[in-house]
């Protein structure tokens, strides 16, 4: 009886009609991920009770029923706070007063305080100010912070940082990783940003055309071949590994992943902290011998597990790396060139590795 | 100024007081559910609240003096409550009035909540307001001068009825006298130099009421803009 | 109203027909010089347009330029008032055409029933309508002072009284015997006579249709058509 059980049928406009029958997870980050157009908002305001789907269908978070056959519970009695693309604070209020609305409404008081939220988001040059006067990021913080003051149960974020400019989105995503990891609260995030979602989720639910295509955890579906993931230009894998010694003449930090050291960027992390590792599949590139002059400093013993072929010129290779998988693109020349078959043992040359930011300790 | 003008004036006064705070305790609500219907059939409810726009209020006033004379359904169910009756009173004008002035307070209210984007009542609604408190925190602050636009209208329209109150006032000083009916009557007999009293004090008072207001309006406009 | 009314008119009549006779008529009077009036268009194709209202309202009308022909009022004072006003144009000598006759409608017919403050009254403004002075002159007279608190409701004129009672919104009207006919007459002797005056208000010489439509009203079959419908005749 755990998790957000969901059966809906929803029409929108121009003949488009969500159709979802699924299980998600009630703890960590699921992030909601597909084109324009593919369903996500729709998906979300069903859940939050905004739209009402045809019936037959059910809704239930943990087993309470939010919407059946015959009832429906509506969205101010669900406790679910929504974080809107476009902020929509209230313009009569000021900032404070937006983040009082919330508190002023809440039934149960299990939720992050005023103060704590404020200190999170730095809220506090802001809270005297009228929304006109702020900036995008400024706005969407306060709409966190106002959504979190409301206790809710299930936290919704509809693609939060796509009306933020890059350094703006940058800093906001800090802001949503510090508030994953403090609260014990479930997320779905909807986003067509695939680096974002690396960021944040745990959980991934792909959705084309009004229609869930898959789901699973991130690093699952990130290193498969079998979803549309992997054919997206920057498709890439994500790989769990342990922070270990920093090499600070040389501005590198190691990275242990499944008995093998990678090097990175040097971050200000403590060695021990388990990390995720974002590795696009162009930048992986595979030989038989291993190199020994190459400037690429991290080059894996990885086995071939599938091939796939990507247009006309391209094929994606799916790598083993101990228990986690790694993807690479290379021309189907060169696949040709080399033989490749399923089961070889090669050698993976990364030639630059993302070390995102954050992972919850929560994480397998 | 005689006692008939001095009653004159509060009776006008009084009447359009009473439309105006009735208009907006039942117009609101009605403006509200016209604002949000997606529905083409409320396009009915809409021209029935317009017609008073339209009709020449002589044909309000015909209508009205059938309806409300003490042998019909209204006029025997306003004896059974008041034990007073119907025709030719205070009442009277007041219903009149409120069906003569209901666009004059619907339209403009109407209109301003149509302008309130959804979304954020949607916002509202995901932190824990149910209906009546989306409107109560988020419509009415955002719509705050569209109240003050059509509660004004709504009373100056009423202080200048004439035809409704000529068909079914009946002319009773202290009662039905109103100011328009008591100026008609004083030109009608002659006497102008009440008539002037009465239609110079009207305009006067009109003229400082529309200053008062304006000049209110310039200053929130201003504060907008800063 | 009446100008537009009569602009049209103007427009629309047949030039055979010449120019219509404009003229103003108390309300009380106006349905019976309706018939006396299509009478004589009937007769002479000469077209005739009534414009009424109450007294008091078609004198100040008048007063400030009002283009009518010929003005029957409902009292003497009007008629002789825009005789002896100085007018620029010359205008007739007052003649009487009906003496009116105040009636009691409504209730049970007793008279009694003006000393009951529980019945409502109609009656036309006495500021500008004769009868409504007759009416008020009935209403002081000391049987009738009990009936003091009544509610008592002033049409702009006579036929106005009428609509107020007739549309069941007055129990009780004073009204002229015309408009209600088989109501209960009141003695003539509780108020000043309502001895009805019309007068010409433009140059009856040079002017055949009003001539002519002047010796129609005076003939006996008009003055029979006036007795009938509830006048008495001229003393």
């Amino acid at each position: 009886m755990n998790g957000l059980a969901l059966q809906l049928d929803c029409p929108g406009e121009q003949h488009f009609r969500l159709q979802v029958d699924c299980v998600l997870p009630t703890t960590g980050v699921t992030a909601i991920y597909g084109p324009s157009g593919s369903g996500k908002s729709t998906l979300l305001d069903c859940i939050a009770g905004l739209r009402r789907p045809k019936s037959p269908g059910h809704v239930r978070f943990q087993g309470e029923s939010w919407m059946t056959a015959e009832t429906f519970v509506p969205p101010w009695q669900r406790r679910v706070a929504y974080v809107f693309q476009d902020a929509r604070l209230f313009p009569h209020l000021n900032v404070q007063q937006n983040l009082d609305y919330a508190v002023s409404r809440r039934t149960h008081d299990d939720g992050p305080g005023m103060q704590q939220v404020v200190c999170w988001l730095e809220l506090a040059e802001l809270l005297q100010r009228s929304p006109a006067a702020l900036s995008a990021g400024q706005k969407q913080r306060v709409a966190i912070g106002r959504a979190l003051l409301s206790a809710p149960r299930l936290l919704l974020l509809d693609e939060p940082l796509a009306n933020l400019d890059h350094s703006a989105s940058q800093q906001c995503l800090i802001y949503l990783q510090r508030l994953t990891k403090e609260l014990q609260l479930p997320i779905l995030y909807v986003s067509h940003d695939i680096e974002e979602v690396s960021q944040l989720a745990d959980y991934l639910v792909l959705l084309e055309n009004g229609k869930i295509a898959d789901q699973g955890s991130l690093l699952d579906l990130c290193g498969r071949l079998d979803t549309r993931l992997s054919h997206e230009e920057q498709a890439a894998a994500i790989v769990l590994g342990t922070i270990g010694q920093g090499d600070p003449e040389f501005g590198l930090t190691e990275l242990e992943v499944e008995g093998q050291t990678l090097l990175v960027g040097l971050q200000q992390h403590a060695p021990g902290q388990r990390r995720r590792l974002r590795i696009p599949a162009r930048d992986v590139s595979v030989c038989r011998e291993k190199p020994l002059d190459s400037s690429i400093l991290n080059i894996l013993p990885v086995t071939v597990t599938e091939i796939q072929a990507q247009g006309s010129a391209r094929v994606l290779l799916r790598l083993a790396l101990g228990s986690q998988y790694l993807l690479s693109r290379i021309t189907r020349k060169s696949a040709t060139r080399l033989q490749l078959q399923e089961g070889d043992q090669l050698f993976a040359q990364i030639k630059s590795a993302a070390l995102l930011m954050d992972s919850a300790d929560n994480h397998e | 100024m005689s006692n008939a003008e001095l009653d004159a004036i509060g009776l006008t006064i009084a009447l359009a007081a009473i439309t105006t705070i009735l208009l907006l305790i039942f117009g609101t609500p009605l403006a509200w559910w016209l604002s949000r219907q997606k529905a083409k059939w409320p396009a009915l409810v809409e021209a029935l609240v317009a017609m008073p726009l339209i009709l020449p209020p002589t044909v309000l006033g015909f209508y009205l003096l059938l309806l409300l004379a003490p042998d019909t359904a209204v006029g025997r169910a306003w004896y059974q409550l008041t034990g007073t009756q119907l025709a030719f009173s205070f009442s009277a004008l007041v219903i009149g009035s409120v069906i003569y002035s209901l666009p004059f307070v619907v339209q403009p209210l109407q209109a301003a909540f149509q302008r309130v984007p959804e979304d954020l009542l949607k916002a509202a609604a995901t932190l824990g307001a149910n209906p009546l408190d989306q409107f109560r925190s988020v419509v009415i602050p955002l719509t705050r001068r569209s109240f003050v636009t059509a509660a004004s209208l709504g009373f100056a329209h009423t202080v200048g009825e004439f035809g409704v109150v000529l068909m079914i006032g009946g002319n009773i000083p202290g009662e039905t006298q109103v100011l328009s009916i008591a100026l008609y009557d004083y030109v009608e007999s002659l006497q102008f130099a009440e008539a002037h009293r009465l239609a110079g004090g009207l305009v006067v008072f009109s003229l400082v009421l529309l200053i008062m207001l304006y000049r209110q309006d310039r200053r929130d406009n201003w504060r907008v803009r800063a | 109203m009446h100008y537009l009314l009569m602009l049209l008119l103007v427009i629309a009549a047949p030039v055979t027909a010449g120019e219509p006779l404009r003229v103003a008529v108390a309300a009380n009077f106006r349905s019976t010089l309706q018939q006396i009036s299509d009478l004589f268009q009937q007769q002479t194709g000469q077209q005739v347009v009534l414009s009424s209202g109450s007294t008091g309202v078609l004198y100040s009308q008048i007063l400030y330029g009002a283009p009518f022909d010929l003005f029957f009022s409902a009292d003497v004072a009007a008629a002789e008032k825009l005789a002896t006003e100085d007018s620029g144009t010359s205008r007739g000598e007052p003649f009487c055409y009906a003496r009116g006759t105040l009636v009691l409608a409504g209730g049970n017919g007793d008279l009694a029933q003006l000393a009951d403050p529980n019945l409502s009254l109609a009656i036309a403004n006495p500021a500008t309508a004769p009868y409504g002075v007759a009416a008020m002159a009935v209403l002081a007279r000391p049987e009738f002072a009990a009936g003091h608190k009544r509610k008592l409701v002033r049409g702009t004129n006579v036929v106005q009284a009428y609509q107020f009672w007739h549309s069941g919104g007055a129990d009780l009207a004073l009204l002229p015997k015309a408009l209600a006919p088989d109501a209960t007459p009141v003695p003539a002797a509780w108020h000043a006579p309502l001895d009805q005056f019309a007068i010409s208000l433009t140059p009856v010489r040079g002017n055949k249709a009003l001539d002519s439509y002047l010796n129609w009203i005076r003939s006996d079959t008009v003055r029979a058509m006036i007795s009938n419908a509830g006048y008495q005749p001229c003393p």
